[in-house]
């Protein structure tokens, strides 16, 4: 059953569809530029849009379930645009995300401080006063509060300081092998074939290409599907000896 | 003349022939109608005077205001004393009875507009609850609890307007009055300046319109309309109690305002009339009639969330042809003049606290002109502090702010993006149920005029003013290849044309700094290398870019300086590649990848 945790049908590169699949123990990555329907397939499988086929966890179709109920089966999320309750702090915050199993809060609160320290010294900051790193950090925290056994994160570096980002990545691979799944859909494509165990490329909401980060890297479908008709222009070159007069 | 011509004629006909056709039907009812109906219809005409000005605040400025009844109460009251005790005509007492509301308004909107929106609901709610107790406790002046009998009808110079249908015309003609007041102060540019407050006021502060003053002005506006619907009231009923001034008179405004629409003229004409009536009608069923009543306005709030003016205004659209339609052609406007001597910005011993984290602790920094700095630093060291600060978006604990020799420190939000400083948010600040074309041509516009109701009363975003506004606004869609997105709604804008929507009504500011607030997140690769493309061309014009980022393979490249900031102290300072080997900086903030790289 393991080997499949989350399965998800998807459209494939030639209308057939295809599904996604996402074991636990597994870090799997989303890939594709902006509008490629990454955020839209998390939300799909949170039950916050309509999926276009089943979505089965661990087995069960859980399809028809809303996404509370979801979230009670053991997926957690951390959303587009952090959605916090401003006016919570940080450690109430926290404590709902553990989605009131007490006794485990404690301790599970005390991983997410070890991951996130900064917000050990603001637990009665309300969410509001938080920058918009921390608060993202707050968001990331709350969805590891539920031990969830698959984890969703859009786009989870966003706002988040270089060192941060690497510590975060690393932990990720940590919760992955504690056995939770992890899905994460992202836009810094190096950092995330890094930590990878597999990828799924996605352009205009279908499946491009699928495998190890390597075999996705070298079959050069990213580019096309980053940039479409676009010119490739590596980032890292793009200095002013470069631009036109 | 041709056909061409007459085109936009007859379309001005077939948008007044609905108006027309009611008019002619109220008319034919009036003329049929029993004493009892005429009064009916008089009282229903007041009631719409109510709602055009509870539009103003409620569904223009988006505030949820509590006093309108109580504006109301006052109106009738004013009335009553000149008039019943006084003998004034109706020439003294009206203008006096819209006056002395609005002057009430006008002495507690300074603390009242201030309070975020559920407070200021209560902060009405407990003026009209005051004015209530000072109208049922006023002893002699007011008539206590039984309040004012023997107010006179409608008076000019000693003729009195006959009751029935002379009264009836005299208050549908403040009504026409009123109404034709309303169309004209919200159209064009300020209506859509209205909706840019109530979608997103960080919008409106960042393309220069006073959040404060637009608001400002629609509480007065209301509190204007609502003495005169309340002086009408008083003249028709010929009585004037506390019951004039109870909650349920704010109810049945909010109601009707609510059930009409909230921002169409229409909306005000069929939620009065709808609820005034409503009762009427459902006299017949007797006990069961209040119950029919309440849900015969939940089923008008489910029906039509926006109202019902909304509902038929989006089903005429749907059933309209749905011409393209046409971009206007962008100007070509002047390339901004090149650097000067004096330093661009310069920022010293910048501080602010918050409860007892101090984001800030004296930072000093300089901008030039053409240049690129980049701003770096830990979560939570105090970067979007400090862009907040320097426009304006929170009050400075310290320090001063200087731009090109002008002392900008104590300036508001809007006061500053028109100074020269345009920054862009987190996340982008497009208020949602605006047009790409809309909200840049509304920045260009702002450069020039506040966009208040004054400005609507004038006519200065007529036709030729607007048309030159958006042809310079699509001047700079089209400098970021944003152009094509022109008549796309800001909501349903995608992520990646959202960046350059934000640089382009920044740039239709004629900004002198740029502030970017994390532009490169969310945008892949190819997109970063397109924005860095755009920030450089923006530098070479002459502009100075303050760009607070963490993505470093962006952010290196395109700086000239970059600033390390850590717990609100700047921790070091140089060009790119010396940052870059800072062993503090790396341990602190880049960590051991993008140290190396």
């Amino acid at each position: 059953m393991n080997e499949r945790l989350l399965e998800i049908d998807v459209p494939g590169a030639a209308l057939e569809s295809s599904s996604l699949v996402v074991a636990a123990g597994e870090v799997v990555a989303l890939l594709g530029a902006n509008g490629s329907g990454k955020s839209t397939l998390l939300r799909s499988i949170m039950g916050l849009y309509p999926a276009r086929g089943a979505v089965r966890l661990a087995g069960e179709e859980i399809g028809a379930l809303s996404p509370a109920g979801r979230a009670r089966r053991g997926i957690g999320y951390v959303p587009e645009g952090r959605r916090l309750f401003p006016g919570m702090n940080v450690r109430d915050t926290l404590l709902v995300g553990a989605h009131g199993s007490a006794a485990a809060a404690g301790p599970r609160l005390r991983t997410v401080l070890e991951l996130f320290p900064m917000l050990e010294e603001r637990l009665e900051t309300p969410a509001w006063q938080l920058s918009g790193g921390q608060q993202q950090m707050l968001a990331i925290g709350r969805a590891l509060m539920s031990e969830p056994r698959l984890l969703l994160l859009d786009e989870p570096s966003l706002g988040l300081a270089p060192v941060v980002v690497d510590e975060l990545m690393l932990r990720l691979r940590g919760i992955a092998a504690q056995g939770t799944a992890v899905l994460l859909a992202e836009q810094s494509v190096a950092r995330t074939l890094e930590i990878a165990d597999r990828v799924y490329a996605l352009a205009m909401g279908r499946v491009v290409a699928e495998g190890t980060p390597a075999a996705v890297h070298a079959s050069g479908v990213l580019e096309r599907a980053f940039l479409g008709a676009d010119v490739v222009t590596p980032i890292r070159n793009s200095s002013r000896a470069e631009e036109q007069p | 003349m041709s056909s061409a011509a007459l085109a936009p004629t007859l379309r001005g006909l077939g948008d007044r022939a609905p108006w027309v056709l009611a008019a002619l039907c109220l008319a034919a009812y009036a003329a049929t109608a029993s004493p009892y109906g005429l009064r009916v219809l008089a009282l229903a005409g007041a009631q719409v005077v109510l709602v055009l000005g509870y539009q103003f605040i409620f569904g223009h400025a988006g505030a949820l205001s509590l006093a309108q009844g109580a504006f109301f109460g006052i109106g009738a009251y004013v009335t009553a004393i000149l008039g019943g005790r006084y003998g004034l005509g109706f020439l003294a007492s009206f203008p006096v009875s819209i006056l002395a509301p609005s002057l009430l308004a006008a002495a507690i909107a300074a603390p009242v507009l201030r309070l975020a929106t559920h407070y200021f609901a209560l902060a009405t709610l407990g003026l009209a609850q005051v004015a209530l107790l000072a109208a049922v406790n006023g002893g002699a002046f007011t008539g206590g609890a039984l309040g004012i009998t023997g107010v006179p009808g409608i008076v000019f110079f000693g003729w009195a307007v006959p009751r029935g249908l002379g009264l009836v015309a005299a208050v549908w003609l403040v009504v026409a009055a009123a109404s034709w007041l309303s169309v004209h102060l919200t159209r064009g540019l300020t209506g859509r300046a209205y909706a840019v407050l109530r979608g997103n006021p960080l919008a409106a502060s960042a393309i220069g319109l006073s959040e404060q003053r637009l608001r400002l002005a629609a509480f007065l506006l209301s509190a204007g309309y609502a003495g005169a619907a309340g002086a009408l009231h008083a003249h028709i009923l010929g009585v004037v109690s506390s019951e004039s001034m109870a909650f349920s008179v704010m109810v049945a405004c909010l109601a009707m305002t609510v059930i009409g629409g909230s921002t169409r003229l229409a909306g005000a004409f069929i939620g009065a009339l709808l609820l005034t009536y409503l009762p009427e009608w459902l006299r017949s069923l007797e006990g069961y009639s209040l119950l029919a009543f309440g849900a015969a306005l939940l089923a008008a709030i489910v029906a039509a969330p926006t109202g019902i003016a909304g509902a038929l205004a989006k089903a005429v659209a749907a059933l309209g042809r749905t011409e393209r339609p046409i971009l206007p052609t962008p100007a070509e406007l002047p390339v901004p003049q090149g650097p000067s001597g004096l330093s661009l910005l310069v920022v010293r011993g910048l501080a602010k606290r918050f409860g007892g984290i101090e984001a800030l602790k004296g930072l000093d920094l300089t901008i030039d002109r053409g240049e690129i700095l980049g701003v770096i630093g830990p979560n939570g060291s105090g970067k979007t502090t400090l862009a907040n600060l320097v426009t304006g978006f929170a009050p400075t604990g310290g320090g001063t702010v200087i731009l090109e020799g002008r002392n900008i420190t104590a300036l508001g939000a809007s006061e500053i993006a028109r100074a020269g400083v345009g920054r862009s948010f987190q996340n982008p600040a497009l208020p949602p149920e605006l047009t790409v074309l809309e909200i840049v041509t509304l920045a260009r516009a702002s450069l020039e005029d506040d966009l208040g109701f004054r400005a609507a009363l004038a006519g200065r975003d007529r036709s030729d003013r607007r048309e030159r506004h958006e042809a310079e606004a699509m001047y700079f869609l089209r400098s970021l290849g944003a152009d094509g997105y022109a008549h796309a709604l800001c909501a349903s804008l995608p992520y990646r044309a959202a960046w350059r929507v934000e640089i382009a009504r920044i740039l239709a500011l004629e900004p002198k700094l740029v502030i970017l607030d994390e532009p490169a997140s969310g945008l892949t690769e190819a997109e970063q290398g397109e924005l860095a493309r755009t920030l450089r061309r923006l530098a070479r014009l002459g502009l100075g870019l303050l760009v607070i980022e963490h993505n470093m393979p962006f952010l290196l490249p395109v700086a000239d300086r970059i600033l390390v900031l850590d717990e609100g102290r700047a921790i070091a300072s140089g060009k790119p590649e010396e940052v870059r080997q800072n062993p503090a900086v790396i341990s602190a903030y880049l960590g051991r990848k993008v140290g190396l790289a």
